[in-house]
């Protein structure tokens, strides 16, 4: 090493002329037969020229003269220059520090203001807050207002358990520390006190027997002492992946449950309050009812011929879970219980967003009903003929993004919806909003190929794509001399404008990527899936299962997509599926879903209209979870994940006392292995289906 | 310890400052001129500034190569040079006492934004110093005399080696500037670094080296 250096040193000197000439012969000397080093060399010389020809800068006058002004002003301030430290014209960082500590030791004054000056629990404070507590399960306590705090001080304040028995419990999440603001914000249960009943201060609000009878009930006797937990999540799908995978690692016994079809409502029935309570219906009238005139009613005449917006009377509150979102956790000991409910409450406070309220109740409900005048109203229904004539008011949804409908479409950001390059057709169905009126309107083409846009009057869109009727609209705007912003155009269903019969019919095979767009009216549900045909030509979709597509035609495809999903309660919906043939040309076909006819008028219309309603257990949850979480749909999420907590001392669902009428889809109770199970079926619609 | 006096760079360079040069012209006065400033004469130090200022600056210019930065970089030099002129013991020429704080001041600079534009998503090392050099080059003046093709050539050149010089560590970039720059001799330089001398020479072999490889380009 110091041989090196000291060659360094001396090479160095060589470059520098500043060898004496003893050195410098020997260095020449092992240049002479080393013609590569000598090269090096002269390169090095050469370059040491290069740097020192370069130009000179200059710095001008300002130098001095900021200096000479800087100590000019610290001697008209006399101040010890030689002390101050802090140059002109520099931003000196120290009163920032300052500002930070003074900012820091107000907030730490104020907290502990408020955490020990301002009483605990003032009057107005919320109704329910949870009072963890060493032995049991989490505990609500009421006061007088409808509010459901979560007090996340109390919660983090326990030590996370860890039970026996059972293995070691992973973490669900990272240390409840992260729990942030948003997790202290109140969650409404407004118009529930009532319905809990009456607790006093430490009881238990998920065992009492208001709820217990009210969960039994709804389960069919299968389910007692349940505990139900509600996470209120912006991503459902990832908050539920989360909980199973957790429950699956700790061994505990759970299933997941299909989302359940409400029950059906017959006239003058309270109505299950579902999705469609953020739907502003239409009336249908009786005579439109009769005789399965709907359905024999063409796209172009709407069988809705009076109309009324029930969007004030439906209660802006629960939404239904969405499929295959319900999670039964069974045979818990306490302790497990406790330990679920702090790792939900992790879940809820962990910094991945997944989840960002939670509620955690049972009870019976209050009943509601929606009854108009007439007494009659159509419930988000529709026939495959009949158009989809009712209009979103979805304020949270709108909020959050203003006008991009096609934005929402897109979501889980895969890819966008396949229909924007088709040809508009009379009879299609598109949706318009713009920046200044947000509001989504749902707008059919009409026979003239027109659609009535309330600030323009008819507009002709028919024979032009999406893409160019948004264009069009926003350039008649513009002649208008009107700014109402972004214009959104989107088809909602374009299924009668493509011409299919002039293309040679395109035969799915094995190898196939189809692209499946799930273009529900509810823009929750909408997605887009993309799967590869498996060589025995099936493709696989989250919650509705396998497919044979295989030597079918992707209209065959989605038709039979479509009547899969028509088991769902999941609003109207067109099923477009695409593949590309062999030149790379886009090939779809689409397919409408059944919804059930789900309309009651003066003769009430009989459960048996509906087809194959499972009735049971999940038949009701909505409404159980309804309950639970009654939360303001203009500022909350959706709710979505529910996990169903039962104590030990229940026997398990087994198939010989399951009740005949159990949903299919419900399984016997498994012990979930999570090295042998397949990943949750509610893993991100996306994942690529092997 | 070689001769540490402002005479020496005098006779390598043209003086700085054209106003400076004639009042001040050696050593002997820059010394007396920072003793009056250590006894209080704010005036003194002044003057010192305007002699010095130039090729401070110069010298800051080219390890950190951006204008505006190198200005208030000089010029907090200076200020820090009064905030500690009693430190200030004779031992080296004052030019180069104000030097070495400007040196530290520049090392711990690109240092800084080195280690910041490390955290940073886009670009390497390489490409920040990019930046750096092409704010350099863009102050290469034409020189005159010279026919416009030849001014071309030369600023070609002088572009690529500032280019090549940007894109060294900070430490390589100082001691090339204190050397071939600056024209101070090994002592000076050991001085300023506080470093031995053979490590010194070592460094200064190495950043040769360095910038060898990134003017590969040109000697080809």
């Amino acid at each position: 090493m110091a041989n090196t250096e000291h060659i360094e040193a001396k090479l160095c000197a060589y470059v520098d002329n500043e060898l004496d000439a003893q050195g410098r012969a020997e260095i020449e000397q092992h240049l002479a037969s080393n013609p590569q080093h000598r090269q090096l060399l002269g390169e090095l010389i050469q370059q040491r020229d290069l740097l020192r020809g370069l130009p000179r800068e200059t710095a001008g006058e300002d130098i001095y003269e900021n200096f000479t002004g800087q100590l000019e002003r610290s001697s008209l301030l006399d101040s010890d220059f030689e002390e101050d430290e802090v140059v002109a014209g520099r931003i000196s960082h120290w009163p920032q520090v300052y500002a930070a500590a003074a900012v820091l030791l107000l907030a730490v004054g104020l907290a502990a203001v408020i955490y020990f000056v301002l009483p605990k629990q003032p009057a107005h404070r919320p109704d329910f807050a949870i009072a963890p507590t060493t032995t049991g399960p989490l505990v609500l306590s009421t006061e007088k207002s409808s509010e459901l705090l979560i007090d996340p001080d109390r919660v983090v304040a326990r030590a996370k358990p860890s039970f026996s028995g059972s293995g070691n419990a992973a973490p669900l999440v990272a240390a409840p520390t992260q729990l942030n603001d948003e997790t202290r914000r109140p969650i409404q249960v407004a118009g529930h006190a009532g319905a809990l009943g009456n607790f006093s201060a430490g009881q238990d609000v998920f065992f009492t027997t208001t709820v217990n009878q009210h969960v039994n009930r709804v389960t069919n006797g299968a389910v007692n002492n349940a505990k139900v937990v509600v996470l209120n999540s912006v991503n459902p799908e990832a908050a539920q992946h989360r909980v199973t995978q957790y429950l699956g690692s700790n061994k505990y016994n759970w299933q997941k449950l299909d989302e359940p079809m409400p029950e059906a409502i017959g006239y003058n029935q309270p109505m299950v309050m579902s999705r469609t309570a953020n739907v502003a219906m239409r009336l249908k009238t009786p005579r439109g009812l009769a005789g399965g005139e709907a359905a024999t009613t063409t796209s172009s005449q709407p069988a809705f011929d009076e109309t009324l917006d029930l969007t004030q009377k439906l209660e802006p509150a629960s939404q239904m879970v969405r499929s295959g979102q319900l999670i039964l956790v069974r045979n818990l000991t306490p302790r497990q219980v406790e330990d679920l409910n702090q790792c939900v409450l992790n879940l809820q406070g962990s910094a991945q967003g997944d989840v960002s309220t939670i509620a955690l109740s049972g009870s019976a409900a209050p009943a509601r009903e929606y009854r108009t005048q007439e007494g009659t109203f159509a419930r988000a229904t529709t026939t495959s003929t009949a158009p989809l004539n009712f209009t979103w008011r979805d304020p949270a949804a709108q909020a959050a993004a203003p006008a991009p409908v096609n934005a929402s479409i897109a979501e889980p950001a895969t890819a966008p919806a396949t229909t924007t390059a088709a040809v508009l057709h009379a009879g299609d169905i598109v949706s318009f909003s713009t920046a200044t009126s947000p509001e989504l309107a749902v707008l059919n083409i009409d026979s003239a190929g027109q659609i009535n846009i309330q600030s323009l009057g008819r507009v002709t869109i028919a024979g032009w794509t999406v893409d160019e009727a948004q264009e069009r609209i926003a350039k008649l705007y513009q002649q208008a001399g009107l700014t109402p912003g972004n214009v959104s155009l989107h088809a909602v269903r374009m299924a009668a404008s493509q011409p299919a019969a002039t293309q040679p019919s395109f035969i799915v095979k094995a190898g196939n990527e189809l692209e499946v767009s799930w273009d529900y009216l509810n823009p929750d549900l909408r997605r887009v899936t993309s799967h590869l045909v498996s060589e025995e030509g099936i493709i696989k979709l989250p919650l509705l299962g396998e497919f044979q597509t295989a030597g079918k035609t992707p209209r065959e495809v989605a038709q039979a997509i479509a009547e899969a999903a028509s088991r769902y309660d999941a609003g109207a919906g067109t099923f477009v599926v695409t593949a590309k043939d062999a030149s790379g040309r886009s090939r779809s076909g689409s397919a409408e879903t059944t919804t059930f006819p789900e309309v009651f008028n003066g003769a009430a219309t009989q459960p048996s209209s509906q087809p194959d309603l499972p009735r049971s257990l999940a038949t009701t949850f909505p409404t159980t979870l309804s309950i639970a979480t009654s939360l303001p749909a203009s500022s909350e999420p959706r709710v979505d994940v529910v996990i169903v907590l039962q104590p030990d001392g229940d026997a398990p669902i087994s198939p010989a006392t399951e009740p005949a009428d159990l949903p299919r889809a419900l399984p016997a109770t498994q012990q979930f292995d999570i090295a042998a199970s397949p990943a949750p079926a509610t893993t991100p619609a996306t994942a690529p289906v092997p | 310890m070689s001769s540490l006096s402002g005479a020496h760079f005098e006779a390598d360079f043209p003086a700085a400052n054209g106003q400076a040069g004639g009042e001040v012209s050696n050593a002997l006065g820059e010394l007396e001129l920072i003793r009056k400033a250590q006894a209080g004469d704010r005036g003194a130090y002044g003057r010192l500034v305007l002699l010095y200022q130039d090729r401070l600056y110069n010298a800051v210019v080219r390890m950190v190569g951006d204008r505006d930065e190198s200005r208030e970089l000089t010029q907090e030099a200076f200020t820090r040079g009064l905030a500690k002129i009693d430190g200030f013991r004779g031992d080296a020429a004052p030019y180069t006492w104000l030097f070495r704080i400007a040196t530290n001041l520049c090392i711990s600079r690109l240092r800084k934004v080195q280690r910041h534009r490390t955290f940073s998503l886009e670009g390497g090392t390489r490409g920040s110093n990019d930046d750096q050099a092409s704010s350099l080059i863009d102050r290469v003046k034409p020189d005159s005399g010279l026919r416009p093709d030849e001014q071309m050539e030369r600023q070609e050149q002088h572009q690529q080696v500032l280019a090549a010089l940007g894109r060294l560590d900070p430490e390589y970039r100082a001691v090339l500037v204190m050397r071939d720059i600056e024209g101070f001799d090994y002592q000076q330089m050991a001085d300023v670094l506080g470093l031995p001398l053979g490590t010194l020479k070592s460094r200064l072999f190495r950043a040769r080296l360095a910038l060898r490889d990134e003017l590969k380009a040109y000697f080809k």
